[in-house]
């Protein structure tokens, strides 16, 4: 859906994140919903409601769709976050069941 | 020394520190991004400098590291209460007592609903333009953009420098805003002038192979994903495209999460359609310590942003005796010239690009964190004249989810006026309450170990 131009004049390193257990070439300290938007299927989460796909839409932490799971921690914005090296980010597919997930 | 919180590090709070450091303040500016530079600035330092405004906000952001006082980047502020303000940092909560705090947290895209704009494949343009600033990404096939402002046109003219290009435009715009728009124009000049210019440069150059006028209703349609975008003009006339990618841009309007649930005064500006806080001739709210500076107080760019800030300093200085009144009042006296050359080229522009609003049919999702439409906030509505925003998010939960009514609450105040009849002026905004932003109990229980 969108695509790097041209080469990094700043120097960002290049590094690899992982999301869904996929590695995936990103560059250092980009917004992570940045590379969301360069990953089929382009998206960030599904709706807790209806389970409807969603995708990174604002970029500046106003709207909320491009909330993902970042090394563990549940609905961190996409575009407020920064690619590091070995990032392990997972799709949010559906809401937590307390019962099966936290209860015995 | 008396203490002052400046909450946001674009032009205007870039701008504010630097003054209040000049006029002998202890200075602490906090800021969600990792860099300074607000949104127009994103990234400026890591970019390279191709234009006369780039230059010139890197120049504010280096004047700022240098004299800006304390500066704390990626700390977000989620309440203001008075003179205390909550922020996180790396997952430590604290509390900042200041003597003044001065607010200057932007601006924010117009909500532009539709049916189907939750789609993945609808962005904003804003967003389109973060992601070339940020990440020097574009899309990778020719893109449509919908919508209308000063906005579209600079990302189209951006885009087309860095190798993109525009597949077609769906102008919104109303027929006659040229013409109405001209007699603004002699009072825009003093300010404006450069930015004209440049304006017409880029509709001059922009030139997409296809341009649909006056075009009142979009429809984004697709499974799982945008594959085409079904439009009808005010004449009548339909038609389809298909397209992966469609950027979205109805303008921009102040931030008012932080001022509103700092309980500052706000009033409805009907001519830019939005909600603003109500602030003096000094950027003063009606909360005696919380100035509010930039966009963030009301829309009117980058370089008036810088003045404002420069105008809040100086506001703090005479109501904390720093300045005498004749001293305060002489040093403002150009800044609030300015602004009020800024004001008239803003007419300008807000008679050109008028918010447009297009019709909000009821299968339009207005809250897209918990998928209500609006359809089900008019049946809520209906008959029930007693019911204003903060009901009608109680009866739907419009309103409810991790977005706090960022996305929805512009809306909500449109369909309340709508079917009561009343003018928005009437309706009181949505109730936004702290945390502004998302806190874990952990975070919040850290506030135990930093504050005494």
């Amino acid at each position: 859906m969108f695509h790097k131009v041209g080469p990094d004049e700043t120097g960002g390193k290049l590094i690899t994140v992982w999301i869904d257990d996929q590695p995936i070439a990103a560059e250092e300290n980009e917004p992570l919903a940045a590379v969301l938007l360069r990953v089929e299927p382009y998206t960030s989460r599904m709706t807790p409601l209806s389970g409807a796909p969603r995708a990174p839409y604002c970029m500046m932490g106003v709207c909320f769709e491009c909330l993902v799971e970042i090394d563990g921690m549940a609905s961190s914005r996409g575009c407020m976050a920064q690619a590091r090296e070995g990032m392990n980010i997972q799709r949010q597919v559906r809401r937590p069941d307390p019962l099966t997930e936290y209860g015995q | 020394m008396t203490a002052i919180l400046v909450v946001g590090a674009g032009p205007a709070g870039m701008s504010a520190a630097i003054e209040l450091s000049n006029l002998g303040f202890a200075v602490t500016v906090v800021d969600d991004q990792s860099l300074p530079g607000g949104r127009i600035f994103a990234g400026i330092e890591t970019r390279e400098i191709k234009t006369h405004e780039e230059r010139s906000g890197a120049d504010l952001v280096a004047h700022f590291r240098r004299t800006g006082g304390t500066y704390l980047c990626k700390t977000e502020a989620w309440q203001i209460q008075g003179t205390k303000a909550f922020v996180t940092c790396d997952g430590h909560a604290n509390l900042i007592d200041a003597d003044f705090i001065v607010l200057a947290t932007g601006a924010q895209e117009r909500p532009m609903p539709f049916t189907g704009w939750q789609l993945p494949g609808v962005m904003t343009i804003g967003a389109a333009q973060i992601l070339l600033k940020t990440a020097r990404q574009i899309p990778d096939k020719p893109v449509w953009l919908a919508g209308s402002g000063p906005l579209l046109l600079l990302y189209a003219h951006q885009l087309k420098k860095a190798g993109g290009k525009v597949a077609g435009v769906l102008d919104t715009s109303r027929p006659g805003c040229v013409a109405a728009a001209a007699r603004h124009l002699p009072g825009a000049l003093p300010y404006g002038w450069r930015d004209l210019l440049q304006g017409a440069r880029w509709l001059a150059e922009m030139r997409p192979s296809h341009i649909v006028r006056n075009v009142a209703s979009i429809v984004a349609r697709g499974e799982g994903r945008l594959s085409d975008v079904h439009f009808q003009t005010r004449s009548g006339a339909t038609g389809q495209i298909a397209a992966e990618l469609l950027l979205v841009h109805d303008g921009v309007v102040p931030s008012t999460h932080n001022t509103m649930a700092a309980g500052c005064g706000h009033r409805w500006n009907p001519t830019q359609r939005c909600f603003e806080p109500i602030v003096d001739q000094f950027c003063q709210s009606t909360i005696a310590s919380v100035f509010v500076a930039g966009d963030g107080a009301s829309i009117a760019g980058g370089r008036a942003a810088m003045m404002s800030g420069r105008l809040a300093a100086i506001g703090i200085a005479r109501a904390s005796g720093r300045l005498s009144e004749r001293e305060a009042t002489t040093s403002a006296r150009p800044l609030q010239a300015g602004l009020v050359a800024a004001m008239r080229f803003r007419r300008f522009v807000d008679t050109l690009y008028p918010t447009v609003e297009m019709t909000l049919p009821d299968e339009a999702l207005v809250c897209r964190c918990e998928e209500v439409l609006a359809g089900t906030v008019r049946a809520a509505l209906a008959g029930r004249a007693q019911l204003g925003t903060d009901a009608v998010k109680i009866a739907t939960r419009a309103g409810m989810g991790p977005c706090q009514g960022r996305q929805c609450g512009l809306s909500l105040a449109r369909l309340v006026a709508e079917v009561h009849g009343q003018p928005l002026e009437a309706v009181r905004p949505m109730r936004i309450r702290p945390p502004l932003k998302p806190l874990t109990l952990q975070e919040l229980a850290t506030l135990l170990e930093t504050t005494p």
